[in-house]
């Protein structure tokens, strides 16, 4: 599955605003969406330190600027993969 | 445990005050009153422990008939409260019915009964409204009647029967509102009392018990009632922590100003600008610690709260506790406030910040902050002077927004003079 990330950056001084979109594959794990998400921002806007993350966004501030960087549709695990596995197990060492 | 730590818990602790009484004086005095100490409310416990065991698994189905009957009148009835039900009141043209006038006897019920309208509540104690079972209270539909928006309805009945305290419930969170208290600004105490029975802790259940007993609306030894003493000093702590306030921001300003003026010459009209941007800084800061105070900006926000004074504010007073030296070739602090000063300006969805309808923030309004800062070593206590009275954190509010105006106000009488090197204020006219 992919999806967007969005980065918005506005500038301190004068409030003018940047908006990028960048496609990704996003991972499932919330600490692996929050590497990713200050890589792409770090790519962007060197120097910029993660201040929050929660719920698929995360914010980040430079000295120039405060970005918003947020998944278009927060990623969320495939269910019941786990239960149909172990019905399976079950059946193959049943006796 | 330290009164700042102690602040820190409020937002999940016992109860909830919205700007009815002052948190300073419910956290760290009102513990030393014997009405509080040494309330007796074990019985009143027991009764209502075993009332809520007996009625919660119908409760969280009932409407608000069922609610009432099952749950709020004998809650009122343990508190030792008599009462009236859905007494008629004319409004203007309107007829409304609170749904209870509380008496504190059976006599003052009884002498009510057969007059009309507020005469009718002459002598109750309190009027009181209830909702069905956890119905949210501050959620209304904005076309709607009053009676679906549950605060306007308990507003409108505490002016209209003229009664000293309003409370509304909705069975599980009980409020408290007054009528001399910011009462159409919504200012009220709550206490969410299912939480506070099913934790079984008798001693935070005195936060319940103490404020809505009918006990705490007789007079006591001096005529007063509780909760109308429990006002009276919860006014004269805000008014002393306002005066000190007061002292400190004039220390605050001229550092901030001479921060804003760097190495460039002390002229008059860079002494005049750095003063006056000093004053829009102070007046942002005001701004955004009053509406935090007051939940009018999200600090329950993860993202929000990052970028937030309340953040700041901790962050701060433990570093300067821990005796830490901020640098003077640091801007950092400053380096937050203008992002926070960004959010607030325009709002900004992703940290669920409404835009602010004012130039008080805008970029393009004031120029004159672009390209400069205010390093750390100078804005460090400046700041604190702002959050921190006698080393507890100010409750902004606590403070009313006209006492921060009349601060700001008298600082125009001033202007920054630099006699000797050292930046101090002096009056404007001489």
């Amino acid at each position: 599955m992919r999806t967007h990330v969005t980065i918005k950056a506005r500038d301190l001084d004068t409030d003018a605003k940047d908006v990028a979109t960048v496609d990704v594959a996003p991972p499932f794990e919330p600490f692996e969406q929050r590497a990713q998400l200050t890589r792409l921002v770090e790519e962007r806007h060197p120097g910029a330190r993660l201040r929050s993350f929660a719920d698929g966004a995360a914010t980040f501030l430079s000295r120039e600027h405060l970005i918003v960087a947020s998944y278009s549709k927060p990623p969320s695990r495939p269910r019941a993969a786990k239960a149909v596995e172990t019905s399976e197990q079950e059946r193959l060492f049943a006796r | 445990m330290s009164a700042p730590e102690r602040q820190l818990e409020l937002g999940a602790g016992p109860f909830r005050n919205r700007g009815l009484f002052a948190d300073h004086f419910l956290l760290e005095r009102l513990r030393e009153w014997p009405e509080f100490d040494q309330a007796d409310s074990s019985s009143l416990y027991a009764r209502l422990r075993s009332l809520w065991r007996d009625e919660r698994e119908e409760l969280g189905a009932a409407n608000e008939a069922q609610t009432e009957e099952r749950w709020v009148r004998p809650v009122l009835s343990a508190l030792g409260f008599h009462y009236t039900v859905q007494a008629p009141l004319h409004v203007g043209t309107r007829l409304r019915q609170p749904d209870y006038g509380l008496f504190l006897s059976d006599a003052d019920r009884r002498a009510a009964t057969g007059l009309e309208g507020a005469d009718r509540f002459a002598r109750a104690a309190c009027v009181a409204d209830a909702k069905r079972f956890a119905r949210p209270l501050d959620r209304r539909r904005a076309e709607g009647a009053l009676s679906e928006d549950p605060v306007a309805q308990i507003i409108t009945y505490v002016s209209a029967t003229r009664c000293p305290w309003g409370i509304l419930t909705n069975g599980r969170h009980w409020r408290l509102y007054a009528a001399e208290r910011n009462l159409l600004g919504g200012a009220h105490y709550e206490v969410d009392l299912v939480a506070l029975l099913e934790a079984q802790d008798e001693d935070a259940f005195r936060w319940f018990a103490v404020f809505f007993s009918a006990a705490a609306f007789a007079p006591g030894t001096d005529g007063r009632p509780l909760l109308e003493r429990i006002l009276a000093e919860s006014r004269a702590a805000a008014v002393t922590v306002g005066a000190a306030l007061e002292r400190q921001v004039f220390v605050a300003v001229p550092s901030i100003a001479e921060g804003f003026l760097g190495p460039a010459t002390a002229t008059p009209s860079a002494l005049s600008d750095a003063f006056d941007n000093a004053l829009v800084l102070l007046y942002r800061l005001l701004f955004c610690l009053h509406a935090e105070a007051r939940g009018l900006l999200p600090v329950d926000n993860p993202h929000y709260l990052e970028y937030s004074l309340r953040r700041q504010k901790e962050r701060l007073a433990e570093d300067l506790d821990r005796g830490r030296r901020f640098s003077g070739r640091s801007d950092d602090l400053y380096n937050d406030l203008r992002a926070l000063f960004r959010i607030v300006d325009e709002g900004d969805d992703d940290l669920g910040v409404p835009e602010y309808d004012g130039g008080l923030f805008s970029a393009a309004r004031h120029p004159w902050f672009e390209g400069r800062s205010v390093p750390d070593h100078l804005l460090a206590p400046a700041l604190d002077a702002l959050y921190r009275v006698g080393g507890d954190f100010v409750d902004y509010g606590d403070l009313s927004a006209r006492h921060l105006g009349t601060i700001y106000e008298r600082l125009l009488d001033y202007r920054l003079e630099d006699p000797a090197g050292a930046l101090g204020l002096a009056s404007a006219t001489g």
